[in-house]
């Protein structure tokens, strides 16, 4: 009973400061009166029975009670100071007076009341043999003073590292450098080109954009590099339609091409890591004449606006990829008098995009007509509309088998539609000038298929035309005829052609215009899915395909070679030997090699140890 | 500091030459490995830097798990089997015990992470990441292991035995992680105070997105350094307590 009484301050004052505390911060109106009342009479009785019991006592133990009192009363000190400065009793004005007392209340009652609890345990280790040891009293509080002025100093080291804070990013950043395609296409200009930097002076973002532009400048005499500010040329400003810094022009042929990437470095990361290709393609929009790509329609064709009237994965990305290369886009109607009344002669491009209905004939020889002038096409046929699509891929000397291609080692997951052998990826690329960025990639750029089937040269081509694979699938592919999903007899594992270029003069004689017509190019895919949205774009295999295909198609092969480089981050893409390689290497195989290693170094270590011993 | 390292290198060979820290490190990396593949890299297409922020976040979680459970035993362990004694009266001064434990359990850490290296590795090879998104990543990583191992020493340094110091040390690393949630329940200023105590999302986030903060780096470093005082005059209350 004795020494419970003794112990009383140490009930009575924790008790008294958590009811101060919920009375302050959590309880309102009549509650709070009451509770915060409860407290200060806690905190009163814990000081009263503390000072009791240093009355009481004599000897060391005297001067141990003594201290801890002291301790109590700095505690009830610091609860006074907190109550002084809050709003309800308003003792200390709002100024930096303010912000003392609540910086110096929190740490006066931590030293109180630490120290206090360290001493009364100090007292109650020795109390019980009848005598308090002064020097375990001070010890223990000395060991919690200790640790608060240490959590005070964590308290302001920490403020003023925030106040003071500095940051490093050191996540992927490099500004593109200009590309041997860019390096090209500046060294084949024939018309001046003249470069803007709307920057300010003395700018982190314009000493990375003017180090790129320079090395463009550099690689001709056509190109021009002037900085400009904003703020300071106005007019100059208002005509190109600038209205902050942060902005490249390229002006070219009375043309102007802006490219936007910020004056902060933090906000122009972006734009910096894609400037290569962005500045690539404005130098391409500013330079070259217009050009033109048709879509064929009414034949239910996969289209380039953003909604899909077929369930089907749309064009909108591959739109996006032939502005990105300078064309602009249009329809080819029936219902509007297009492809059969001819195809326009503006047009540089058609493109006959996963027709699921047959042409009609007078369609097919408006575009056999246009072929015949040297036109350009792009075809894409999936293999379940082989028969509806054979009389265009007749014109062109092939033939689409209709069989699809099922591959079971070099399968893709994609996003929403899982896995299947009618997903997968190839990497083998043939050697021909509309695929030279493939062809020089090694095998490190791999396509995507979807329920690709074969196209094959015809026996029976017209021998004027070139007929080139240009992509198979891999060596570990098959035709599926019975569309099981499964290898089965009969059906063999071996690469088949999945894409050919096409090339050769449909028309021997000249025209009425005494002209030799030109030659005329086509590429024709076993896939429509391969130029689809969420896959042409996102995977570089397939948009570089595109892109050194549309450069073939518009004869630019041998002018603009190569893509630009873009500092961009790449999506990671699943394949399933990949995946399977990824997961037990990184899950089991590495694991177990330290085990094993770990074990029998740790075995051979006690064996040394045991046998020295002996 | 000789006697720090004599410390250090003790708590190294009781690691290395027997099967527990072998399999603790291998535990941690199959749960990493499992996490990455999981989690990071997912079944879905994404961007390398986001996987490797994944990773990191995983990473995190085993690396708080593995500062548990290293850290359990450094005093425990000596005061259940009665070497503590031996240890308190050889002439080394708590504070060189508590230290050099310290740096002998993250020492371990530090191998048990560099042996998740060839995961960002591989990601490196298939995608666009930084160098220096990786020093980062695992900067963070080791400032959030000291300071789960200081935690953990200190609930080690007050428990009887290494059973109560891993619960105790789960409760208190799970503590500082929730801190952000509970500072939600909070109002200011004690909201601002809490969440700034969370250890994990407040100051190991930059880190996961390849960002080094000043503050953070002071954070974890000052975090650990109280613990560690505090834990070396846990060990000197035995003087006093009784």
């Amino acid at each position: 009973m004795i020494i419970m009484q003794k112990r009383l301050p140490l009930i009575l004052m924790p008790a008294a400061l958590v009811l101060l505390y919920i009375g302050e911060r959590v309880l309102t109106e009549t509650a709070r009166v009451v509770t915060l009342s409860a407290g200060g009479l806690l905190l009163l009785a814990a000081i009263g029975t503390s000072a009791m019991r240093y009355v009481r006592a004599s000897g060391d133990a005297r001067g141990a009670y003594l201290r801890i009192l002291l301790h109590y009363m700095v505690a009830a000190a610091a609860v006074l100071l907190y109550f002084a400065q809050t709003k309800d009793i308003a003792l200390v004005p709002a100024g930096s007076a303010q912000t003392i007392i609540q910086v110096v209340w929190p740490a006066l009652l931590l030293l109180a009341i630490a120290p206090a609890v360290a001493m009364e345990r100090a007292v109650a280790s020795t109390e019980r043999a009848g005598m308090v040891e002064t020097y375990r009293v001070v010890a223990g509080a000395r060991a919690a003073r200790i640790v608060v002025l240490a959590v005070i100093a964590f308290a302001g080291v920490n403020y003023a590292a925030n106040v003071w804070n500095h940051k490093v990013d050191l996540s992927y950043f490099k500004t593109t450098r200009p590309s041997e395609a860019t390096l090209g296409l500046a060294r084949s200009l024939t018309v001046p080109v003249e470069v803007l930097l709307f920057y300010p002076q003395a700018n982190e973002v314009l000493d990375h954009v003017q180090t790129y532009v320079d090395a463009v400048a550099a690689a001709s005499d056509r190109v021009t590099v002037r900085v400009v500010d904003q703020a300071l040329d106005i007019e100059l400003a208002k005509e190109l339609k600038v209205r902050n810094n942060g902005f490249i022009i390229v002006r070219a042929n009375g043309r102007n091409e802006q490219i936007k990437t910020e004056v902060e470095l933090d906000n122009a990361r972006n734009a910096l890591k894609t400037l290569d290709v962005d500045f690539h393609n404005r130098l391409l929009k500013a330079v070259r004449p217009p050009r033109l790509a048709y879509f064929t329609t009414g034949h239910g064709e996969r289209d380039y606006s953003v909604q899909s009237t077929d369930g089907r994965a749309t064009l909108a990305d591959f739109r996006t990829l032939l502005e990105s290369q300078g064309f602009s886009v249009e329809r080819l109607s029936v219902a509007e008098g297009g492809a059969g009344t001819g195809v326009p002669e503006n047009a540089t491009l058609v493109v006959v995009a996963g027709p699921t209905r047959a042409l009609l004939q007078g369609e097919l020889d408006a575009l056999r007509g246009y072929l015949e002038r040297g036109g350009r096409m792009l075809v894409m046929v999936d293999p379940d509309d082989a028969a509806v699509a054979q009389p265009i891929a007749d014109m062109l000397g092939v033939k689409i088998t209709g069989v699809p291609l099922a591959n079971d080692k070099n399968l893709v997951r994609l996003p929403d539609r899982g896995e299947s052998p009618y997903f997968w990826a190839s990497n083998n690329v043939a050697s021909h000038d509309s695929v030279p960025t493939l062809g020089k990639a090694f095998g490190r750029l791999p396509l995507v298929f979807i329920n690709a089937g074969s196209v094959v040269k015809k026996p029976d081509a017209p021998p004027a035309l070139s007929v080139s694979p240009t992509l198979r699938s891999m060596s570990d592919s098959w035709e599926d005829a019975n569309r099981n999903n499964k290898l089965d007899e009969g059906e063999k594992r071996e690469p088949h052609d999945v894409a050919v270029a096409i090339e050769g003069h449909y028309a021997a004689a000249k025209t009425e215009e005494g002209k030799t017509p030109g030659v005329a190019r086509a590429i024709v895919t076993g896939d429509s899915d391969l130029a689809a949205t969420g896959i042409v774009m996102s995977l570089e295999g397939n948009h570089t395909f595109f892109v050194d295909g549309l450069r073939w198609l518009a004869g630019e092969d041998k002018q603009v070679v190569g893509l630009p480089e873009s500092e961009k981050d790449v999506a990671i893409v699943h394949r399933k030997e990949k995946d399977t390689v990824w997961f037990y290497g990184t899950s089991f195989l590495v694991p177990a090699a330290v085990l094993g290693l770990g074990l029998t170094a740790s075995r051979r270590s006690r064996r040394v140890t045991r046998e020295m011993k002996e | 500091m000789s006697n720090v390292w004599w410390i250090t290198r003790r708590e190294l060979i009781h690691y290395l030459r027997s099967p527990l820290g072998y399999v603790i490190i291998t535990i941690a990396l199959v749960i990493d490995g499992l996490l990455f593949n999981a989690v990071a890299v997912g079944p879905s297409q994404r961007l390398s830097s986001v996987v490797l922020q994944d990773f990191f976040w995983c990473a995190s979680g085993t690396t708080m798990a593995a500062s548990i459970f290293i850290a359990m035993r450094l005093i425990a362990e000596e005061r259940q089997t009665g070497t503590l004694t031996l240890l308190a009266t050889s002439p080394i001064r708590d504070w060189q015990i508590v230290f050099g434990k310290f740096l002998g359990a993250l020492v371990l850490l530090a191998v048990m992470n560099a042996l998740t290296l060839y995961m960002p590795l591989l990601l490196m090879l298939n995608g666009k990441i930084s160098a220096g998104h990786l020093v980062a990543g695992y900067v963070g990583l080791m400032l959030i292991g000291s300071a789960a191992v200081s935690l953990g020493l200190l609930c080690s340094s007050l428990a009887p035995n290494q059973l109560i110091a891993a619960i105790a040390g789960t409760g208190v690393v799970l503590v500082f992680i929730l801190l952000w949630l509970l500072a939600r329940l909070t109002t200011p200023p004690l909201e601002d105070v809490l969440a700034y105590l969370s250890i994990h999302d407040k100051h190991f986030r930059p880190f996961q997105k390849g960002l080094v903060s000043v503050a953070d780096v002071v954070f974890y470093v000052s975090l650990s350094y109280v613990a560690l005082l505090a834990a070396t005059r846990a060990l000197e209350a035995r003087r006093w307590r009784g």
